[in-house]
Parts: C-alpha cells; sequence; structure tokens
C-alpha cells in the first residue's frame, strides 16, 4: 500500500518540489519536501522510505547530502536527479552508494519504475518486520480468542490450511465468529495482499445476488448504465467469503457450481470469459446434510465447496473459554468508553459460565459491550448483565421456572439465534409477527 | 463565498463545439454545474515555452490560481498549447491534487498529431477522459491500479484508449463521498 510510505523531495527550485510532490501524491505517495540539504537530514532522522535529491543544490549539494545521509540511515535508498549537464557526476553519485539516478525532464514511466525498484529494496525489511508480528500472534488470531483444546484445534487448522489454496467451509451456529475465521485464513495465506471480498449470500434476492457475483455488462438489465465487474471478479488474486452459502437458490448454486469447476466467469448480458484466481471460503450455519437429503443444496456443488471443514463449537461447548473471551471484551469496551471499572465481579462471571449462550461469542461481545455502559461500580456486577443471563444464574437457587419465564426466554433464544430478524424467529415460534410483537411488550424484551 | 460551480476557461481559440462537448460531460459525472470564461491569453505571463514551443505547466497552474479570482468550486482550463512540467518533458494535462485548478492540453489528442486521418470520437473520447480524471485530482482521488478504471495513470495515448471513461467500483465511492 502506497499510502504508508513517506517520500522526501531535497530541491533548491519552488516549482520542482511542488511538480514532484504532486505527482508522487497523485501515484498515493506520502511525500516530505526539503529546499536544502541540512533541513533533509532532520527529516531522514524521522520516518523516510526514500529520498529523491537534486544533484546541484546550494550549501550542501546533492553528494553530500547522499553521504552523510548514510551515516543517519544506511538503508535510505537515494535516488538522485540530474540535467543532461551532469551526467559524471551523477555518475560519482552511483559510485557514493546512490540507489539509481534520474535525468530531468524524466519519463514517467522510467521513473515509476526506479521509485518502485527503490522502495522494495525498502519493503523487504518491512515484510519481516510483519512476519514476525504475526507469528507473534499465531496463538491468537486477532479476536478469535481461546485455549480450550476445541480452540487450539482450530488455531492449528487455520495455519495447516492458510498455506495452501484449499476451498473452505466453515460450519458454526450464528455468533460464533465465521468471519474472523475467513479473515485469520485470509491474512495467514499468501494472498494477504490480495483482497478479501466478502459477501452474505442470505440477504440478497437471487437477480441481485447474480449481480453482485458475476457482475454485469452495460445494458444486461435495465438499470445497468455501465458495466460492472462481480465480486468474484474483484477477489482476483485474493480470497473471497461466502457467508450464509446455505441460503442461495438453485439456479445460483448451478452457475457457482460452474464458476468453481472452471474457474472462469462470465459477466450478465456477456459471453467474454473471464478468468478468476481467487480462493473460495464458505460458511453457513445450517445443515446442509439435511438440504441435500431434502433436495435443496446440491451435492456436487457440497464437496467442491467442503474441502476442509473447520467447525467451531458453540460458546456453550468451551465454557472454560468465556472468561478469557470476557475479559476481552472487557477491556476493549472500557477503552472505548473510558470509564474507570476494573474488572468483572465473581458473581457476574459465574452467571456468564453458567449461561447458555444460544447467540455465542457475539451474545457475550453485546452483553459486556451493554454491561460496561451502564454500570456504576468499580466492578461488572450481575446487575448490569441482561436479565435473560441473571434469570438463569437465579434459577439454579431458587423455584422452578413459571410458564411465562420460560416463554420469555424460548423468545429471547430463539432472537438470538436468528440475529433479531423477527419475521424470521416469528415463524419459527409458530406465531404471526403481530403476536411475537406484543410478547415482545409483555416481558419487556428488548435488544 | 464559492459556487458550486466548475468554471471552465479557454487558454487561446478553442472551438466552442468542443467546449460545449466537455461541459456536458463534466456535468454528466461530477454533477455539478459548469460556467465558462472568456478566452484568456497567458503569453506575457508565464516564462518563455521551452522544447520546440512546449509550455511549463505548473507555472500555467500556479498563475491561475493565483490571478484568476472566481467563485467556482473548480477552475478548469483548456489549452491548444503543447504542455511540459518542471520534471516532465510532456504531459497531457495537470491538476492540483486536493486543489482548486486543473489544466489540460489538446495539442496530443487528436489522431492528426500521429499522422493518422482525424477521427472526432476517438479525440473527443480522449479529451473526456484527460479531464475527468484530473478534475478527479482536484477532488482528492489518486491514481488506481486497475487498468480500466479512468484513474489509472496514462502516459501515452494508448494507455488513455485502453481505459473506461468510467471510475471502478473501488474509486467511485471516494469520488461520490469527496465531492
Ligand atoms: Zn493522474
Ligand atoms: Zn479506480
Amino acid at each position: 500500500m502506497k499510502h504508508d510510505i513517506n517520500i522526501l523531495i531535497v530541491d533548491d527550485e519552488l516549482i520542482v518540489r511542488k511538480s514532484m510532490s504532486n505527482w508522487l501524491k497523485e501515484d498515493g505517495y506520502l511525500v516530505k519536501t526539503c529546499e536544502d540539504g541540512y533541513a533533509a537530514l532532520e527529516q531522514i532522522k524521522s520516518n523516510i522510505d526514500l529520498a529523491i535529491v537534486d544533484i546541484k543544490m546550494p550549501g550542501m549539494d546533492g553528494i553530500e547530502l547522499l553521504k552523510e545521509s548514510k551515516k543517519i540511515d544506511p538503508d535510505l535508498p537515494v535516488i538522485i536527479m540530474t540535467a543532461y549537464a551532469s551526467i559524471d557526476t551523477a555518475v560519482q553519485a552511483m559510485k557514493e552508494g546512490a540507489f539509481d539516478y534520474i535525468v530531468k525532464p524524466f519519463n514517467p514511466e522510467n521513473v515509476s519504475q526506479v521509485i518502485e525498484r527503490a522502495l522494495k529494496f525498502k519493503m523487504l525489511e518491512k515484510e519481516n518486520l510483519l512476519l514476525r508480528k504475526e507469528l507473534e500472534k499465531k496463538y491468537g488470531f486477532d479476536e478469535i480468542i481461546g485455549k480450550s483444546k476445541k480452540m487450539e484445534e482450530i488455531f492449528q487448522l487455520i495455519n495447516t490450511v492458510s498455506e495452501s489454496d484449499a476451498t473452505i467451509m466453515i460450519r458454526g451456529k450464528s455468533g460464533t465468529g465465521k468471519e474472523l475465521i475467513a479473515r485469520a485464513i485470509h491474512a495467514n495465506s499468501k494472498r494477504r495482499y490480495g483482497p478479501l471480498i466478502a459477501i452474505s449470500c442470505g440477504s440478497l434476492p437471487e437477480t441481485l445476488l447474480e449481480s453482485e457475483l458475476f457482475g454485469y455488462e452495460k445494458g444486461a438489465f435495465t438499470g445497468a448504465h455501465y458495466s460492472r465487474k462481480g465480486r468474484l471478479e474483484m477477489a482476483d488474486g485474493g480470497t473471497l467469503f461466502l457467508d450464509e452459502i446455505g441460503e442461495i437458490s438453485k439456479k445460483t448454486q448451478v452457475d457457482l457450481l460452474r464458476v468453481l469447476q472452471e474457474m472462469v466467469i462470465y459477466r450478465l448480458g456477456s459471453t467474454k470469459p473471464i478468468k478468476i484466481d481467487a480462493r473460495i471460503i464458505s460458511a453457513t450455519n445450517l445443515n446442509l446434510e439435511e438440504a441435500i437429503k431434502d433436495g435443496r443444496f446440491r451435492e456436487d456443488l457440497y464437496y467442491r465447496l467442503n474441502v476442509v471443514t473447520i467447525n467451531i463449537p458453540p460458546l456453550n461447548e468451551r465454557r472454560e473459554d468465556i472468561p478469557l473471551l470476557a475479559n476481552y471484551f472487557f477491556q476493549k469496551f472500557t477503552v472505548a468508553n473510558t470509564k474507570e471499572i476494573v474488572g468483572i465481579a465473581g458473581e457476574a462471571m459465574k452467571a456468564l459460565i453458567d449461561y447458555d449462550w444460544p447467540g455465542n461469542v457475539r451474545e457475550l461481545e453485546n452483553a459486556i459491550e451493554r454491561a460496561v455502559v451502564v454500570s456504576k461500580k468499580k466492578e461488572i456486577i450481575l446487575d448490569d448483565l441482561p436479565e435473560t443471563i441473571t434469570i438463569k444464574a437465579v434459577k439454579t437457587e431458587s423455584e422452578p421456572r413459571s410458564l411465562n419465564e420460560f416463554e420469555k426466554n424460548r423468545i429471547l433464544q430463539v432472537l438470538n439465534e436468528n440475529d433479531w430478524n423477527i419475521s424470521k424467529s416469528a415463524k419459527i415460534l409458530k406465531i404471526d409477527r403481530g403476536t411475537l410483537y406484543n410478547k415482545l411488550k409483555k416481558y419487556r424484551i428488548e435488544r | 463565498m464559492t459556487d458550486r460551480i466548475i468554471t471552465i476557461i479557454p487558454i487561446g481559440e478553442i472551438d466552442s463545439s468542443i467546449l460545449d462537448f466537455i461541459s456536458w460531460s463534466i456535468e454528466e459525472t461530477f454533477r455539478i454545474t459548469t460556467a465558462r470564461l472568456p478566452n484568456h491569453n497567458l503569453s506575457s505571463e508565464i516564462p518563455p515555452p521551452l522544447y520546440g514551443n512546449r509550455y511549463n505547466s505548473t507555472s500555467i497552474l500556479q498563475h491561475l490560481s493565483e490571478k484568476i479570482s472566481v467563485n467556482a468550486l473548480r477552475l478548469l482550463a483548456i489549452t491548444e498549447l503543447d504542455l511540459y512540467s518542471p520534471i516532465f518533458s510532456t504531459l497531457y494535462g495537470e491538476a492540483q491534487l486536493n486543489g482548486k485548478c486543473a489544466l489540460v492540453s489538446l495539442h496530443r489528442l487528436r489522431q492528426e498529431y500521429y499522422n493518422l486521418p482525424p477521427d472526432q470520437t476517438i479525440f473527443l473520447s480522449r479529451f473526456h477522459k484527460v479531464v475527468i480524471h484530473e478534475i478527479a485530482h482536484t477532488f482528492g482521488l489518486i491514481h488506481c491500479i486497475d487498468k480500466n478504471c479512468i484513474m489509472y495513470p496514462s502516459s501515452n495515448v494508448i494507455d488513455i484508449d485502453e481505459k473506461s471513461p468510467l471510475f471502478c467500483p473501488s474509486c467511485n465511492p471516494k469520488l461520490l463521498s469527496n465531492i
């Protein structure tokens, strides 16, 4: 990425500094300018990736500046700018360790190449640094946290599969962090400098999903005023993450299968084949084996997508990770809120561990975020947690639950499992939306 | 006060149908109204030409941004003059990144310049691409790596002809949020 590359331009002529810096900025670089060698040496002490230096300047000339800069940062590539008249001195500059020289006026293509080569040289160091950081994170891929045996197996698997281009299917209930796993695989793969393109297949109707996936040509349908790349094409050189793959229509399943077999796409309204090179990761919270039996999902597509499976266990099957996760989110949200809370009280933590977490990690994250916001004490206490969690905590010590309580908990559970989608939840509960709304009001259930 | 207008200033004689075309192009692309100033003559105010009659584009831009005061959002200068910059021997146009002014030369955009039969469609298509590209720079857009995108940097007319006249899916949202 160019936007974090700092280039220093040193020239005594204002108009050259202006023109050069404008041109480099148009290419996305960050640019600093100095009018003489002394100011330049100060700049080189800070964060500079490349210096482009005019050879003829009053006071300290380009060659002297080059020598001095080597004392401060021996790895800094320096490119010398020169006019036709002073090519001899440019050659001398090369002997003093300049990376290259460019002759004014430049040929833009030429200069771009010299700059890119110089930066690549510098970049190799940065890349090493990145690699080291990634190794440090090896057993905690960003927000995927856990020390349970099941999670350690998943980390191992991520490490192994990242290196290959194998197609991966991530299975897990809603809220278990399937997208985070996909991101971790991409970030650890050799495609990490390519794009990660995500699309949630369940949220789009068939026609829209197809144009999103495959793109379209101008005039392919009403409203297609210009051609557009689809997500598959955009993911070229990187990873495509297809979330909620179980929701796609039979027709899209056929089209997707053909793409996976040939790695060639056709934009809607076009017969021109476009080769793509993308790694496919899909995810679902549905039981696809059942969907295959019912004829809702193609078996051949299933086998294409499911070369490697990563099963993420629901949170209640790895309760030993709950304190770790709770503390992680606690820290995340106290920093964001700048509140002076020191931790989670023992009874509150016990309730968190005992609760069933139908909404999984996402529900835990939401609960902690809310608790940090409402908390008025030094610690997060039982009262700061949502009622659904504390009811269960109290229940273990008191009388059996009433029918109302049972109903309320069941509604909450279904809502959490379905991302608070009212229509979907009502269907599962076998009541209409109106009834569900009334019950939410009655039990004062809020998200 | 600046009006939401892009003002076009012809430097020297420019065919009015070409100016009409580019006004329309700009309005269609950026959804910003255009206005036109009378012809402006620069010859006495900028450094004399170099390299066989090429004019210093950065000096012209600087002159425009300092000397021409209009209540416009952006100022686009169009000229038949051949251009060079303090660092490049030739160029089609130059813009102030995140600034007010852009300059485009018609000199090297016509087929005739390359000893080919005239073709108005090709010429106007190049003109459109260069103008929209340069104005987009003034709205903060930088070069794009997508070869089809209008923000791909072109160093010759073949590059210009090969890219599309449109913004790619990653540049388009940036443009929309910046204008
Ligand atoms: Zn440009
Ligand atoms: Zn672009």
